[in-house]
């Protein structure tokens, strides 16, 4: 096949590259309208999605258009697999995806070519563009947090503090080991570990002595030799930091700062700290990938159009932690803006994290048994 | 040579020809899933490559055996886990046998009262959902160490437990053995209901004591089933995540599935899966110890019928006293745990346990974004979503039990019939094995079988024929165990009869072989069917939208800490199953423990 | 002509175990045909064999003028075309349906019209004094009830010829008695042709009109009943028929006599070679007691009395000997008791003796047709 094929190999590579040219100019200014219609005309989408906000938008946007949107809510590790298998298999499922372990869907299926960047008009025209490719529905926090019956002000001020014996067996933090996403915000403490390493000096006023190759691992051996409470949910370590009438309560790391949505209906006392250096914790995007095989990708355009308006992104911003890159968002009730956030949270580097998150996990496995 | 080809074809015996089918079939839903896994284990996958220099995607590489097994590292990243893992397994046999083995004993062999009661509940713990225990416990023994509100033994007491106690390896034992002591209730009661009373009473005439006769008599003689008990629960322990996870989490002792989910979850399947392929090789140790130990010695005692039972030990002045324990026992590893959750379900704001606070808005309410936890949506029960998804499920559980049920009579009969013959063995076997393999590693080697089309097989991802495959190759080892051992029970001679009758070989089953075990075939269809309702990690990967299941769907709202959604899913479906169990024991007379090839 | 002939059937299991070897034998028409011998013998399998429930590894089964089975024609008609019917040694009624359906099952699958199947069914149970309990469950059955079931269902199709597998082994002995009559009677007014397999001599001897003796797949020797109780062919047919056994004494050709312990067994007619070594095989009834010496006669002495009621047993050791103990039926010796000295005499008829392989060598091959079973035909041994 392929051989007698080649005979016109050259007519088939002016035919493409004039294909490509003429896609290009059409994405720079294509017919919106024409997408839309053509939405309606496909009437449905599937979305394979890690969080399941994405149901309730989606409910929404059928209401508001009628176009059907099955949404698949996955694991994410399981959604990246099962997109990775379709597109291996050429299995024509899903249109889009909201992920949020971005490095690992960057290397599996952005990179292997099965999801392409789409950035709809809405986007184009309000989202800075560092936030169109790939196209970020939001950011998500994942914070420091403290009981605020014992504790009226920030307890710590620098990560190390985490590592010392007054912290022994009191901080709590979900496993490391099935959680991507802390994979990869460790993956920063590994670039950035010159900063980790002032941090530790600024704190003890010595040289840190290490037997990890950086201080970002060095961090990790030390937390973990400190007793650490390893949780299974972030849901859990909210309610265990928070609950009211404890002596002795436990610290929550690294879990999501939307839990304190739920601080009335449980009657919490949880803060998130505002003080820790170098970072408050850490964000990480969610990110929004158009199939490059989909069946309906009008439909899948006007979705992912609909999620990047304030509307759209409604049920992610009823809690705080949660923000969107369209700057006529308003904050949620007493929590800060993103461009606070987004100074004070170190985010990470994907490509670096893609390479560096084996260190990370291998680390942590390492030395988390006891 | 002529006599040769008319011997062959004169040979041609329907169970033959069964035989060899079935042998095809599970060979490539058996062996080459397995064949995949360990094939992965000597690749490198795209996100594995930056820690082994110069690889690419897709390269061959030893690499993942060197670091797990020689590596400096391998005490901490397989050796320990492994420890911990066999520590966990061996335990909760144990511990399982000794619960399982001596309930099965007062309620087969003394005058124990209310028999029927306990019989009857004794096997709900394994209906429930193993991580029910899990969380049960920690409700009730947590210390100050995990935070929150305080355990309730805590409250009541003012004591507070040692983090042994509360959190690790040792609860870890406990919950799961309380989960699968049924297997052995029911494995061992079926084998000490099988002795015949009279071995016991000689030995009583010749002056044996009653702890002799246990010792001599009985042991020895329940010996096979407890095999088959260890054989069952160690590799079920082997695999499990949820519960050694939760509990062991807060003090960091982990196991080997801790590796195979990490490693997964870390986008490094060939490092994962070799902890499967571990577990699959330990199973198959114990597999083969069994077969060594006991192969000989489990000749099938074909129920007589005949001879009174045995007198009953009498267990005198502790008779009552004993019943009573076995009940509060029942009661509490069985409505503690359901209670917790159900009283999750009816509490507007979690945690909160007053009157006041009580509410049906999680089962009946409007979908409301300012009641309790203000999901926005409907009840559970006026759920279309949720209540879809049950359906899907309850679809799903009846579809696989039923071809289990069928699959199982006839591996069962081809099993049986060709006895003693390699092609029995390795269709034995063969049927078992997928037993010992952790189902998130089967499901996702599914997903890369089937999502392509491969030579006459279709693709057949997305569509419920996958779902229902994946579910009948799980769960065969269930129905194959039953269909054996009712085969085992009818004797060749009811079907000879039947063909000097002239009956087909289709009439013989329809009329004779299926009709006489009929309650065995539904014992082993109950098994596969509990356990899809409840299946989650096997499936997770290979549910669509269209096929939504209750187990899946519920995801959701675990994930946003919505559990009296969760709960409440869980109770529906603890309930069906209660239900279809004792609805299936008074119509079919079905036994749960024939479903375990007692 | 015979209706059933077994031509070098052999039936070979994996590991060259041999449960039938090389089987030649032809059933008369209208016989009652025993299958004899010791459990393991091959016996089961051969009747297995002419079922069609088990598929010999070589030779050839005719049933009356049809080819049954041959593996060389490569043909193997399936039981139910074979014109038989079988009755299991558990009688392997279906627990799950009642006298009735276990008796029609085979109608049923054969099709047969409602109203026939339902007078073949009544008729049958009738005449096997069933009919009351047709609508029970097998469950609820005697075993003598459950026989007469399992006999009903094979009997409703009709067979030419009945093939029983130890049917009465599950019974005990008073109800034993009477099916064994009971089943004479059945051969004698269906005239149908049964095949009917045991290790109990003493049921053979009773009812057969043939018996088959084999000795681990091997037939030992083919004939009517009291034939081979007379003739055995070797040592092992002189000991398995009879009961007691028969007493078998180790002599030595002397004049015109056997010579064992001191005891003269006349030769007779028989020729043999003087100082020749044989084995000679008395029944208890050819053994007489006396207390007075003859010149064929050896001292012993009466170990133990045993009177059944008709009959009087005694065993006695020949002087000087820790063995031979022979067993003595003698009805006019009433009289003696334990440890009184006797003289033992041996009047066999026909004279049994057998060479140092066991063969008779006096038996003319088992062809010999006495008047006691003027039917036989051929009576073939197999080696």
């Amino acid at each position: 096949m392929r051989n007698r094929r080649s005979i016109h190999r050259p007519w088939l590579v002016a035919l493409a590259t004039c294909v490509a040219l003429a896609g290009g100019q059409a994405l720079a200014d294509e017919d919106w309208a024409a997408i839309e219609a053509a939405a309606l005309d496909e009437g449905n989408l599937t979305v394979y999605s890690t969080t399941s906000r994405t149901v309730t938008a989606a409910e929404a946007f059928q209401a508001m258009t009628g176009i059907q949107v099955e949404v698949v809510r996955l694991g994410e590790q399981d959604l990246i697999e099962r997109a990775y298998q379709e597109g291996r298999a050429g299995v024509r499922n899903v249109d889009m995806i909201v992920v949020e372990d971005w490095p690992a869907a960057k290397e599996l299926l952005a990179n292997t070519g099965y999801f392409v960047n789409y950035v709809p008009p809405n986007a184009a025209e309000r989202f800075e563009p560092r936030y169109q490719d790939p196209l970020v529905l939001g950011f998500i926090n994942r914070i420091f947090g403290f009981n605020t019956e014992k504790h009226d002000t920030d307890p710590f001020t620098n990560v190390w503090e985490l590592t010392m014996p007054e912290y022994s067996g009191r901080v709590m933090i979900r496993d490391v080991g099935i959680t991507g996403e802390h994979q990869n915000a460790f993956t920063e403490w590994i670039r950035r570990s010159d900063e980790i390493e002032a941090a530790y000096t600024e704190l003890t006023g010595e040289p840190l002595e290490m037997t990890e190759p950086n201080a970002g691992l060095e961090w990790i051996r030390r937390f973990l030799q400190n007793d650490p409470i390893i949780m299974t949910s972030d849901t859990r370590i909210g309610e265990a930091v928070g609950a009211r009438g404890q002596s002795d309560p436990p610290y929550g790391m690294f879990y999501v700062f939307s839990k304190h949505r739920d601080i009335p209906t449980l009657d919490l006392a949880i803060r998130e700290s505002h003080a820790m250096t170098p970072t408050l914790g850490y964000y990480f995007p969610i990110v929004l990938q158009l199939s490059a095989n989909a069946r309906n990708p009008n439909a899948a355009k006007l979705f992912m159009e609909y999620l990047t308006t304030i509307e759209g992104f409604g049920p992610w911003a009823d809690s705080p932690g949660v923000y969107t890159p369209n700057p006529d968002q308003v904050p949620f009730e007493g929590d800060m803006p993103w461009a606070w956030w987004e100074e004070r949270l170190w985010g990470y580097d994907i490509d670096f994290a893609v390479q560096h998150r084996g260190q990370v996990l291998d680390t942590w496995l390492r030395y988390a048994q006891r | 040579m002529r006599t040769a080809v008319q011997r062959f074809r004169l040979t041609l015996t329907p169970q033959r020809v069964l035989a060899v089918m079935f042998l095809i079939v599970l060979a490539y839903l058996v062996l080459v899933p397995l064949f995949v896994m360990l094939q992965e284990t000597f690749t490198v996958h795209p996100m594995e490559r930056f820690q082994i220099p110069g690889s690419m995607p897709g390269d061959l590489t030893t690499a993942h055996w060197e670091r797990t097994f020689f590596g400096p590292d391998s005490y901490a990243f397989f050796y320990r886990p492994l420890i911990n893992t066999l520590i966990v397994a061996v335990g909760l046999s144990l511990l399982a046998l000794v619960i399982g083995g001596s309930l099965a004993w007062l309620v087969v062999r003394t005058n124990l009262p209310f028999k029927g009661l306990i019989s009857n509940t004794a096997i709900i713990p394994y209906v429930m959902p193993s991580w029910t225990l899990a969380l049960a416990w920690i409700a009730l023994f947590k210390n100050q160490r995990l935070g929150g509100q305080r355990g309730i033994f805590e409250s009541l007491t003012g004591v507070a437990t040692p983090d042994w106690f509360a959190y690790g390896l040792f609860p870890i034992i406990i919950t799961l053995a309380l989960h699968y002591f049924p297997f052995g209730f029911m494995l061992i009661g079926g084998a000490i209901r099988n002795i015949d009373a009279q071995l016991e009473e000689s030995a009583e005439l010749l002056g044996a004591g009653r702890m002799t006769i246990l010792r001599r008599i009985v042991f020895p003689l329940v010996l096979p089933a407890i095999f088959s008990t260890f054989l069952l629960t160690f590799s079920r322990g082997l695999g499990t995540f949820g519960t050694p996870h939760f509990l062991g989490g807060p003090v960091r002792e982990f196991v080997l599935s801790t590796s195979l989910y990490a490693n997964l979850i870390g986008q490094r399947p060939g490092i994962g899966y070799l902890a499967a392929v571990v577990m699959i090789a330990l199973g198959v140790l114990v597999l083969y110890m069994d077969h060594r130990i006991i192969g000989a010695r489990r000749s099938f005692v074909t129920i007589s019928g005949k001879g009174a039972r045995a007198g009953a030990v009498d267990l005198g002045r502790w008779r009552l006293p004993l019943g009573i324990g076995v009940l509060v026992f029942l009661f509490s590893v069985i409505a503690v745990p359901i209670g917790a959750l159900a009283i999750d379900t009816v509490m507007l704001r979690p945690g909160q346990y007053s009157l006041e606070n009580f509410t049906l808005h999680y089962w009946i309410g409007d979908a409301a974004d300012r009641i309790g936890l203000a999901t926005g949506e409907y009840g559970i029960l006026r759920n279309s979503q949720l209540m879809g998804a049950l359906g899907n499920t309850l679809q799903l559980a009846s579809v696989v039990a039923l071809i289990c049920g069928v699959l199982g009579v006839l591996i069962g009969y081809t099993v049986v019939r060709l006895r003693g013959t390699v092609i029995a063995k390795l269709l034995d076997q063969l049927s078992f094995l997928p037993y010992l393999m952790p189902s998130i590693a089967l499901g996702s080697i599914f997903l890369a079988l089937f999502a392509v089309s491969r030579g006459p097989i279709p693709s057949l991802y997305g569509t419920f024929w996958l779902l229902m495959i994946a579910c009948v190759v799980s769960y065969l080892p269930y129905a194959v165990k039953a269909g054996i051992g009712a085969m085992m029970q009818i004797g060749p001679e009811l079907e000879e009869a039947a063909i000097m009758a002239g009956a087909s070989w289709w009439t013989r089953m329809r009329r004779i072989i299926f009709p006489v075990q009929k309650s065995s075939y539904f014992s082993g269809m109950l098994l596969p069917f509990i356990s899809v309702t409840r299946e989650l990690s096997l499936l997770i990967l290979l549910v669509t939208p269209a096929t939504q299941l209750a187990a899946t769907i519920t995801l959701r709202y675990t994930d946003r800490g919505w559990y009296p959604y969760t709960n409440g899913m869980v109770l529906l479906l603890i309930v069906i199953v209660i239900s279809a169990t004792m609805l299936s024991r008074r119509l079919m007379k079905t036994d749960l423990a024939k479903g375990l090839g007692g | 002509m015979p209706l059933i002939r077994l031509r070098g059937v052999a039936k070979h299991f994996v590991g060259d175990v041999r449960a039938v070897d090389s089987l030649d034998l032809e059933i008369p028409d209208g016989s009652f045909t025993t299958l004899l011998g010791p459990s393991g013998c091959g016996k089961t399998t051969t009747l297995r064999m002419i079922a069609g429930l088990e598929m010999p590894t070589d030779g050839e089964i005719h049933i009356g003028d049809t080819l049954a089975f041959s593996l060389e024609r490569g043909r193997a008609l399936p039981p139910s075309k074979r014109g038989l019917g079988l009755v299991f040694q558990s009688y392997a009624l279906w627990p799950h349906l009642t006298v009735r359906q276990n008796i029609a099952f085979g109608l049923e699958v054969q099709h047969v019209g409602r109203v026939e199947l339902a007078t073949r069914v009544e008729e049958v149970a009738s005449a096997l004094q069933i009919d009351a309990l047709l609508e029970r469950f097998t469950s609820e059955l005697s075993g003598g009830q459950q026989q007469r079931v399992a006999i009903a269902r094979v009997l409703v199709m009709r067979p030419s010829v009945l093939l029983l597998d130890e049917p009465l082994s599950n019974l005990d002995a008073t109800l034993r008695m009477d099916m064994r009559a009971e089943l004479k009677r059945l051969h004698a007014e269906t005239g149908a042709t049964i095949i009917y397999v045991t290790h109990d001599q003493l049921e053979a001897l009773t009812m057969s009109t043939h018996i088959a003796l084999m000795r681990e797949g091997v037939l030992q020797q083919f004939g009517p009943p009291l034939e081979i109780y007379a003739q055995p062919a070797n040592r092992f047919a002189a000991d398995f028929l009879g009961n007691p056994r028969i007493n078998l004494l180790d002599g030595v050709v002397d004049d015109g006599a056997i010579v064992c312990s001191g005891l003269r067994v006349p030769l007779g007619p028989v020729s043999a070679a003087r100082g020749e070594a044989l084995t000679v095989g008395l029944r208890a009834e050819e053994v007489r007691l006396g207390t007075t010496a003859t010149a064929m006669a050896a001292p012993g002495r009466v170990e133990s009395v045993l009177p059944t009621g008709s009959d009087w047993y005694f065993r006695v050791r020949l002087a000087g000997e820790r063995r031979p103990i022979v067993t003595v039926r003698d009805n006019d010796a009433a009289t003696l008791r334990e440890g009184d000295d006797v003289w033992v005499e041996a009047a066999p008829s026909p004279l049994k003796a057998f060479d140092r392989e066991g063969r008779s060598v006096t038996a003319t091959g088992g062809k010999a047709a006495p008047a006691a079973a003027p039917r036989t035909t051929v009576a073939e041994v197999a080696w």
